[in-house]
């Protein structure tokens, strides 16, 4: 079954000449994990939150067309329903802390979908132990670092057990060390939780590990939808469209065509290792 | 370092890391607030109101409240006593009886100016160390825990908490701008006074820019995690977790009966018997037979 059907969407903002979006077409199936990809100022952002419904819900601008979470239109869905279905933690961690507590901010989001009291004391449970954030709990927003409000902030939108989750640049103001511990957690909610994951993000390189299906946005349009295995067979178009591609995929592409491999080339760091390993065992 | 440790940041200062208060329900340091900083009042004898003062600062002990932090609070109880007092020496109240305790100039200091200037005087600072001992040993969350339980909506405990978050972000921005500026070489600390007050007005402009922006963001937030300010889900009434996990012990229910029983005589006291009145305290009589033998 389709997660998400988007069908001509079209949205420009209030005051801007051009539309971000300009007639989105695009099918999610339920179970992904969907990687965005794109430019700065590509609509990016305008999708996904189109996709969460706040486009247009909380933006002035003209909307046209249909975005479907499991088949009903996310316009005709309330606030409390689109929470149900679908979560989203935004880049800056500070926003979205609306609590005075760690356990607060979790609980916050569990009420408002009316979860029982009982229920909110196991997903509680459950969520810190998942998210490893347990001793955090009684934390004020002030004491934690970004790294930490961005895990409690994911903690708590996968305590709401929506079936999609949508992060929009989770990692873009965290140092490196809290960057990993983002994927890491990416990595937790791909593996063992059953749900649709769509991650905007500028690191290819950490999302071509996890992604099953990426997404090119290029000036409000989808240029490419695709398998992440086959997404970087044409460098050069994705480097037209100003997306930097990682290092060891170039160095594969070029491998591969001095040995005029025709075939796609490994786009994972285990796979990259192993391949490139074998050539210089004399493997063909 | 070691003082450090002990204790806890909030937003508008810090509470001990431990302390015997935070065995009492939240509701119940709240009751317990709202008697110590209230009660003065209704009270105009100052001896009682120094008593007040005196179980304050033992609660604060008691309470491991870092005493040597109440320092910062000196130059602001010191600027309140002199305005009060300069303005009851300028504007004098019941002048007819003609009891002056000295003069400058044509101004005369009248005694029961004077007296009521200290009555009122220390009520404020009786409200002043309630505020201070209740903030020192609250969290922001057992503040809106305490709100919540004593019946309030939930759009104002949550209004509430949402001003006290608007805050803690404003002052965080506060401090990137001015370290922003230290590091480009300003050093406040050798700016005049009237230098300061312009400096800091010219923080507020991307102070409030950001605060508009970030206010934009949290109100996406909470649209995200699909906040509804009615106080119901689904037609039944919101669940409160918090709210469910802090239960009121019998020893709460115990406090705050006192707490309510002491409050209501005192009220007694105050209305029906006059026992708290200016002109019916020991001191103003005393000061009074011994300055004019009356």
């Amino acid at each position: 079954m389709n997660a998400i059907e988007i069908k001509d969407l079209i949205w420009r903002y209030e005051g801007r000449e051009t539309p971000a979006l300009k007639g989105i077409n695009l099918e999610i199936e339920e179970n992904q994990f969907i990687g965005v990809i794109g430019p700065n100022e590509a609509g990016k952002t305008s999708l996904v939150a189109a996709i969460k419904g706040i486009i247009p819900e909380n933006y002035n601008g003209i909307y046209k067309g249909d975005v479907k979470l499991f088949g009903k239109l996310n316009r005709d869905s309330s606030p409390r329903e689109l929470a149900r279905t679908v979560g989203m933690v935004f880049a800056d961690p500070d926003a979205q802390f609306t609590s005075m507590s760690v356990e607060e901010e979790i609980s916050f989001g569990l009420e408002n979908i009316g979860c029982d009291v009982e229920e909110i004391g196991k997903r509680l449970e459950w969520v810190c132990k998942l998210t490893n954030i347990e001793g955090l709990l009684e934390k004020p927003p002030y004491d934690l670092s970004g790294g930490q409000k961005q895990r409690v902030a994911i903690a708590s939108i996968i305590a709401m057990k929506p079936k999609i989750i949508i992060l929009d640049e989770p990692t873009s103001m965290l140092d490196p060390i809290s960057k990993d511990m983002v994927f890491d957690l990416l990595r937790i909610m791909k593996e063992q939780l059953n749900l649709t994951v769509i991650v905007v993000e500028h690191n290819v390189e950490k999302l071509v590990e996890l992604a099953d299906k990426l997404i090119l946005v290029h000036d409000g349009q989808i240029e490419k939808y695709g398998a992440t295995e086959t997404f970087f067979d044409d460098l050069d178009f994705i480097s037209e469209k100003s997306i930097r591609v990682p290092g060891a995929i170039k160095f594969m592409h070029m491998v591969n065509a001095s040995r005029n491999k025709g075939e796609h080339s490994p786009i994972q760091l285990e796979e990259i290792e192993k391949t490139v390993k074998g050539y210089l065992k004399g493997d063909e | 370092m070691e003082q450090t440790r002990k204790m806890q940041r909030t937003i508008i200062g810090y509470i001990p890391a431990e302390s015997p208060m935070y065995a009492l329900h939240p509701v119940a340091r709240l009751i317990l607030f709202l008697a110590t900083g209230l009660l003065p009042l209704f009270i105009e004898a100052p001896e009682y109101n120094v008593l007040f003062i005196i179980i304050i600062f033992f609660m604060l002990k008691y309470s491991h409240v870092n005493l040597s932090r109440l320092k910062i609070f000196l130059p602001m109880m010191i600027t309140v006593g002199i305005i009060i007092n300069l303005t009851y020496f300028f504007f004098p109240i019941n002048t007819e009886e003609g009891l002056i305790i000295f003069s400058i100039g044509r101004f005369n200091a009248h005694f029961h100016s004077f007296m009521w200037a200290m009555s009122i005087y220390i009520r404020i600072i009786a409200l002043l160390l309630a505020s201070i001992f209740y903030f020192s040993t609250n969290r922001e969350r057992d503040i809106l825990v305490g709100f919540r339980t004593l019946g309030f909506p939930f759009i104002v405990s949550y209004f509430f908490g949402l001003i006290l978050r608007s805050a803690g972000i404003f002052l965080e921005d506060y401090a990137i701008i001015r370290e922003a500026e230290q590091a480009r070489g300003l050093d406040v600390r050798n700016l005049s006074f009237g230098g300061k007050v312009k400096h800091f007005s010219m923080y507020l402009v991307p102070l409030f820019t950001l605060s508009i922006r970030k206010c934009e963001d949290i109100s996406i937030g909470l649209f995200s995690k699909g906040t509804e300010l009615s106080g119901k889900v689904d037609g039944k009434k919101r669940p409160d977790y918090l709210k469910h996990k802090m239960k009121l012990q019998r020893t709460d229910k115990w406090i705050i009966a006192t707490i309510i029983a002491a409050s209501l005589a005192v009220v007694y006291f105050d209305l029906v018997v006059d026992s708290f009145s200016l002109e019916n305290a020991w001191l103003y009589r005393t000061l009074r037979h011994t300055w004019f033998n009356l």
